[in-house]
């Protein structure tokens, strides 16, 4: 059974991990470049969720076999390395952008490796060549072009709201995941959405979000958040109880955050902008939420109350 | 002449004893209709969950001559839970638990059979959860009835798992226990 404490102990340690690693770079670390910025986000976000992840007592195994320890073993320390690499090389640089697109192109088929979709006519449910080839290209589109969508707003104004409006839509991710049944796979996603959270905060209050480390920190930490938000809902989806529409909604979500840009919408002020995007970034995991309890109290709710009468 | 005629005689005896051997072997499908996989398990340590897998398909080849060269075999679709509960049973699926979508086969193959007293003693590989463990189990039963052309063995057997022994979280143990008891009662059928 999911146990609230160790989720709020998990969440609390995550985000006081990323603080302490940012104030301790803001006061240690001369250099204010771009990639020294990165080095220090994604420093301070790996750092953050190991730290989590410990909390939460999580049980990886090797080699891994599901999904979410696919993710968790290969998927999120690649992804932590290629952005590392790209801090190095130019975050927006050609050999960044192709690192990535590895990246992403490897996402989907890792995830679903060895389950019933690509076990070919042999099991129920699986999927044709055709199928397979159709579902990795979608896979690899939605998850490059969410981060590079995730990545040019970070150019723009208030970037540190789009780390924020990443973490929202990942812990809702987590939410709904644990709604529909899927403990561990939702609770996966605490960590990384605190370590997002925490690190926006922390880079507000200290490095000037404007400066070039401040960026630097953003990108890094948004390039690692959107890889993860794809990720855990694909799992979510495949292996989870999270529906279609469900999961698109959560996906798109951060990027309604684009609407703030437009010249109509657009506000003046820094906290007018941040206050905007998550509003607009609110609504739909809202409503995606409360859909999702109304079914968790349909469906599984009565399993809960029997045991807690019982016990 | 004579010496071809000899080799042809003992060419002859050779598959004549290769055929006997094959006949010897008994082979049984598994009849769906007349046979069960269910399971219970410890809640809250004060009672049991009882559930059952409804597709199941195996293989049974029954030695008479030598039953050490007896082979079983069980394919159990872990989709195919159903503990009379439909949200339970769509949870159970879910990765905390049998995560059908990972691990569709509960399945079970066996190594060595040896000839007990009103059965066999199988020993084969269990693998469930993408875990693969040997195990022993007693099955008894194993004589033949011939029903309107159609000859009937049964076999029943029960065995004690431990889930986290097949790599299911412990977090996810909770309220059900890690002990599960597994009840086999099937019927194999040839013509």
């Amino acid at each position: 059974m999911p146990d609230p404490a160790v989720y709020a102990w998990a969440l609390t340690l995550s985000a006081f991990v990323s603080a302490v690693v940012l104030v301790v770079a803001k006061l240690t670390i001369r250099s204010r470049s771009q990639a020294a910025g990165v080095t220090v986000g994604v420093v301070a976000v790996t750092a953050s969720m190991l730290a989590g992840y410990w909390a939460m007592k999580v049980n990886l195994s090797w080699p891994p076999v599901t999904g979410l320890s696919r993710f968790l073993t290969i998927l999120l320390p690649a992804t932590i390395v290629v952005e590392l690499a790209a801090g190095f090389v130019g975050i927006q640089s050609k050999t960044a952008w192709r690192l990535r697109a590895a990246m992403c192109s490897i996402l989907s088929p890792i995830i679903l490796q060895g389950s019933v979709y690509l076990n070919g006519a042999a099991t129920d449910g699986a999927w044709t060549a055709s199928t397979i080839t159709v579902a990795f290209a979608i896979g690899f589109g939605l998850s490059l072009a969410g981060l590079l969508s995730m990545q040019r707003l970070t150019e723009r104004s208030v970037p540190t709201s789009v780390s924020f409006s990443l973490a929202m839509a990942i812990f809702s991710a987590g939410i709904a995941t644990m709604l529909g049944g899927y403990i561990n796979g939702g609770a996966a996603a605490f960590p990384i959405a605190a370590a997002l959270a925490a690190s926006a905060i922390i880079v507000t209050i200290l490095s000037g979000e404007l400066s070039s480390s401040g960026r630097g920190i953003v990108h890094g930490t948004v390039g690692i958040g959107s890889v993860s938000l794809f990720c855990l809902l694909c799992i979510a989806r495949f292996f989870g109880n999270v529906s279609s529409v469900s999961a698109l909604m959560i996906l798109l979500a951060p990027h309604l955050c684009w609407l703030s840009e437009h010249p109509k919408f657009k506000p003046q002020t820094r906290w007018k902008i941040t206050l905007f995007r998550l509003v607009g970034v609110a609504i739909p995991l809202g409503v995606v939420l409360l859909f999702a309890a109304i079914e968790f109290n349909l469906k599984m709710a009565p399993l809960l109350v029997v045991s807690w009468r019982e016990s | 002449m004579r010496r071809f005629f000899f080799a042809g005689v003992m060419s002859f005896a050779a598959v004549m004893s290769i055929c006997g051997a094959a006949q010897a072997a008994d082979d049984y499908s598994y009849d769906l209709v007349h046979s069960s996989v269910s399971f219970k398990a410890r809640h809250l340590d004060i009672s049991w969950i009882h559930g059952r897998f409804n597709e199941v398909d195996g293989k049974f080849s029954i030695d008479r001559q030598d039953p050490t060269k007896s082979t079983f075999a069980l394919t159990i679709k872990a989709d195919s839970v159903d503990t009379a509960n439909a949200a339970r049973d769509e949870h159970l699926r879910q990765p905390d638990y049998f995560d059908t979508k990972q691990f569709p086969t509960i399945e079970f193959k066996s190594t060595s059979v040896k000839v007990i007293e009103g059965g066999y003693e199988v020993t084969g590989d269990f693998k469930m959860h993408g875990t693969t463990k040997p195990i022993r189990i007693t099955l008894m039963g194993g004589r033949e009835i011939d029903t309107n052309g159609v000859k009937r063995i049964g076999l029943s057997t029960e065995l004690k798992l431990k889930r986290s022994d097949y790599g299911f979280d412990k977090s996810g143990i909770g309220a059900i226990g890690d002990e599960a008891i597994i009840i086999i009662d099937c019927e194999g059928m040839r013509k």
